[in-house]
């Protein structure tokens, strides 16, 4: 009988352990593991928690997670987790969602029972999605201090997310490199600073310029790898779309960003057509390869001095820094903007928006709602806090309280002198690009014209069309 | 009786934290999973029920799950045959006595110590490497690069695995049978076809399910080396099916209808292969 106890034990014990760990989740989730793992082990787990009880009387016991947008500063906002734990012993746990990956992830943690505390949305077509999960934040301080409503995720009254993040995206130049070439001799152009190249056909005598005197220069060539690799496309697919959408919606007053997804005939296909020509011909790598290079690559080019010009967004910063061997110097990094040859373009700067929402998840209780809003006002409104935004995770918040921020990034001074040089930002209108799909398929599309598999036109037809349906579809779920 | 009735009492024991496993982590996942995609759904919690519409897409879905579909019973049909053939015939050899077939034998079945993501890049590299040289282009240039790729790369993975099963299986023909067998005159041509073969009918089938459903639900390998490029030409089942739940909003029902599909799918398969081979085993 004894024995026959002893093995019923047994084998429950290994069942209930081997269900504690299945349940613990990412392995890099070992504290979550730890603390489910204790209702079952009982020696180790249940004294820790006993201590944390009685140190203070009403302390938030949970965990805070913030699901990452940005693989770009994942260990960074690691930083500002363990400053808040050694601040209030509040545990905050930093979990990133891989490149292209977000929407995905999301879905999958929202169904689990340790569901994101704080969330991100990226535009109306995600806040549709995930409307039900998203908290009205219009009472909350963090609120109050976000000085522009064009940096809020609104409807019905109600604030569903503000953004932490404004981004700045156009052309970054190597300006050591841009000055050596005006200040050649052999130069066959007459423009003489990059103040000129605000014009498409500026910028492409200028480019095709550089890209003949590549020796002199020093460059492998004009502009950095065009990563078309998939999943490494967006700076295609994605942003510089900005360009054709601004333009055939009519700029800035006729887009609604909070609204339904307009429609699109792809009217500036050959000033699209333009400058990824430009940036494919007089580019570092071969046009047929360009399916191999990812985005990484190509900074590395830039920091590494092996191009001049490279389409990204100030976010790039952290990358070009951290670079082995970066040889480009911080002064010389700056911006200039995209241009596509359509009239009016030199009164135009950068491409400018709130890409990113915080979201404080509904579903959870009370308790951790507001735990997540006091995590997040003491991130921008405490002295830690504003310094680790400032100079750790670098983001151009919209809060009245980081107006005394200081940043080291040099692609901010450059954003802020286009901007006072009186040129209008375009604003972020590809967050009204239909789906994640319609993105997908214009990459490879782009890839295989890229390759020659593929007609110009082909590719516009094709993106049209599916603009269409997929519309469609996005509208639907709108609704 | 005693004895049989404690015997009955530890098999309960030691089998139901199994069952039990088996039924949490899968029975209830795919009885769930049935009733999703008759759903149109984001969080579990909030499905809708729309009946067979999700069905009604997915057979309707040329560029998607149909192409797939294609594709990946391409890729199948040629890994299948050229894995096991090759397979047997190492294993033929390395079933002969002479030194080294130790080292062979651990050499071949390494690669299948490599996980597919990995793999996917290396060949990945390798295969660029080539291509640029010749063409200079890479793999996603073309679906026929990506094509052949993906049944090099699962040769060079599975053949060292299925080859380990055919011997075991020559191994266990008797010595007798094939000395008789000589002494009567037959030469080793007929000994391949008359007595080998029927003989391993075992692991035959074994190796055919393995590799028929292998394919079938191959993903990491797909997504590694190819990703789909160009165009999702070179989109297996799995991946189509993943990319549908997770990168499209609102798809999630259909994704889970592709799902249960492709479950169907690949038990009716591997059940007719079962059945098919097993007739030819030789029963001793």
């Amino acid at each position: 009988m004894k024995k026959r106890m002893m093995s019923l034990l047994l084998s429950a014990t290994v069942l209930m352990s081997s269900l504690a760990a299945c349940s613990g989740g990412t392995p890099s989730n070992s504290k979550a593991g730890s603390e489910k793992a204790s209702t079952n082990v009982e020696v180790k787990g249940s004294s820790e928690q006993k201590t944390t009880v009685s140190d203070t009387g009403k302390k938030y016991e949970g965990t805070i997670r913030w699901l990452n947008y940005k693989p770009e500063v994942a260990d960074q906002m690691n930083e500002v987790a363990e400053a808040y734990t050694k601040e209030t012993g509040i545990k905050v746990k930093i979990e990133t969602a891989a490149s292209n990956t977000y929407e995905p992830t999301l879905t999958a943690r929202m169904d689990s029972s340790d569901a994101p505390s704080i969330f991100v949305v990226d535009g109306i077509k995600m806040l549709n999605t995930w409307k039900e999960n998203c908290l009205d934040l219009s009472q909350t301080e963090l609120n109050s201090w976000a000085q522009n409503d064009t940096y809020k995720m609104t409807g019905e009254g109600k604030v569903y997310g503000i953004s932490y993040s404004l981004e700045a995206w156009g052309i970054i130049v190597n300006k050591g490199i841009t000055d050596a070439y005006f200040k050649s001799p052999n130069k066959k152009t007459e423009y003489k600073s990059l103040d000129d190249l605000y014009k498409f056909d500026a910028l492409k005598a200028v480019v095709e310029d550089m890209q003949s005197m590549k020796d002199e220069l020093g460059i492998d060539g004009v502009f950095g790898s065009t990563s078309l690799k998939a999943g490494d496309d967006w700076r295609y697919q994605s942003h510089l779309m900005n360009q054709p959408v601004y333009w055939e919606w009519g700029g800035t007053d006729n887009i609604d960003l909070n609204g339904e997804i307009p429609e699109f005939s792809f009217k500036y296909a050959e000033n699209y057509k333009n400058i990824l020509d430009l940036y494919l011909n007089n580019s570092v790598t071969e046009k047929s390869l360009v399916g191999t290079k990812t985005v990484d690559d190509s900074m590395a080019e830039f920091a590494l001095g092996k191009c001049v010009m490279i389409q990204n967004g100030d976010w790039a910063w952290n990358t070009i820094q951290n670079t082995d061997g970066k040889k480009i110097k911080d002064e010389d990094v700056c911006f200039i903007p995209i241009s596509t040859g359509v009239d009016g373009e030199d009164k135009m700067g950068l491409n400018i928006g709130a890409s990113q929402y915080m979201c404080v998840n509904s579903q959870l209780s009370k308790e951790d709602q507001d735990a997540a809003i006091a995590f997040l006002e003491w991130l921008f409104s405490s002295d830690t806090g504003k310094m680790l935004v400032s100079q750790k995770l670098q983001f151009v918040t919209p809060f009245s309280t980081m107006q005394d921020a200081e940043y080291t990034n040099p692609l901010f001074a450059s954003e802020n002198a286009i901007a006072a040089s009186g040129k209008m930002p375009y604003i972020w209108a590809v967050t009204l690009i239909p789906s994640e799909k319609w993105k997908e398929d214009f990459g490879s599309s782009l890839l295989q014209y890229a390759q020659g598999q593929k007609e110009w036109e082909e590719v516009v037809k094709e993106a049209v069309s599916e603009w269409a349906s997929e519309r469609e579809l996005a509208n639907a779920n709108a609704a | 009786m005693q004895k049989l009735y404690a015997k009955k009492k530890y098999f309960i024991i030691f089998t139901l934290p199994c069952l039990l496993a088996y039924f949490i982590s899968f029975f209830i996942p795919f009885v769930m999973g049935l009733y999703l995609s008759l759903t149109k759904f984001k969080t579990i919690r909030g499905a809708r029920f729309v009946g067979l519409s999700n069905y009604k897409f997915v057979f309707r879905d040329f560029k998607g799950f149909l192409q797939a579909l294609v594709f990946t019973s391409k890729v199948s049909i040629v890994a299948v045959i050229l894995v096991n053939v090759i397979a047997f015939a190492l294993a033929l050899i390395l079933s002969k006595q002479f030194r080294g077939t130790n080292l062979f034998r651990t050499l071949f079945f390494m690669p299948n110590l490599i996980g597919g993501i990995i793999l996917g890049y290396i060949w990945q590299l390798l295969l660029n490497g080539i291509l640029i040289r010749l063409y200079g282009v890479d793999i996603t240039y073309d679906a026929r690069f990506g094509y052949w790729g993906i049944i090099i790369l699962y040769s060079w993975q599975k053949i060292g695995y299925l080859m380990i099963i055919y011997i075991a299986g020559i191994q266990a023909i008797s010595g007798d049978i094939l000395e008789a067998s000589a002494i009567d005159g037959a030469s080793s041509w007929q000994q391949l076809w008359r007595i080998i073969i029927p003989n391993v009918g075992g692991s035959i089938t074994v190796c055919l399910f393995l590799s028929l459903t292998d394919t079938f639900k191959m993903y990491d390998q797909n997504l590694a080396l190819t990703g789909g490029a160009p165009a999702n030409q070179t989109k297996m089942l799995a991946m189509d099916i993943y990319d549908t739940y997770y990168n499209r909003v609102g798809f999630a029902g259909i994704g889970q209808a592709k799902a249960v599909v492709f479950t169907v799918l690949v038990f009716a398969l591997g059940m007719l292969q079962l059945f098919i081979t097993r007739k030819f085993e030789v029963k001793s």
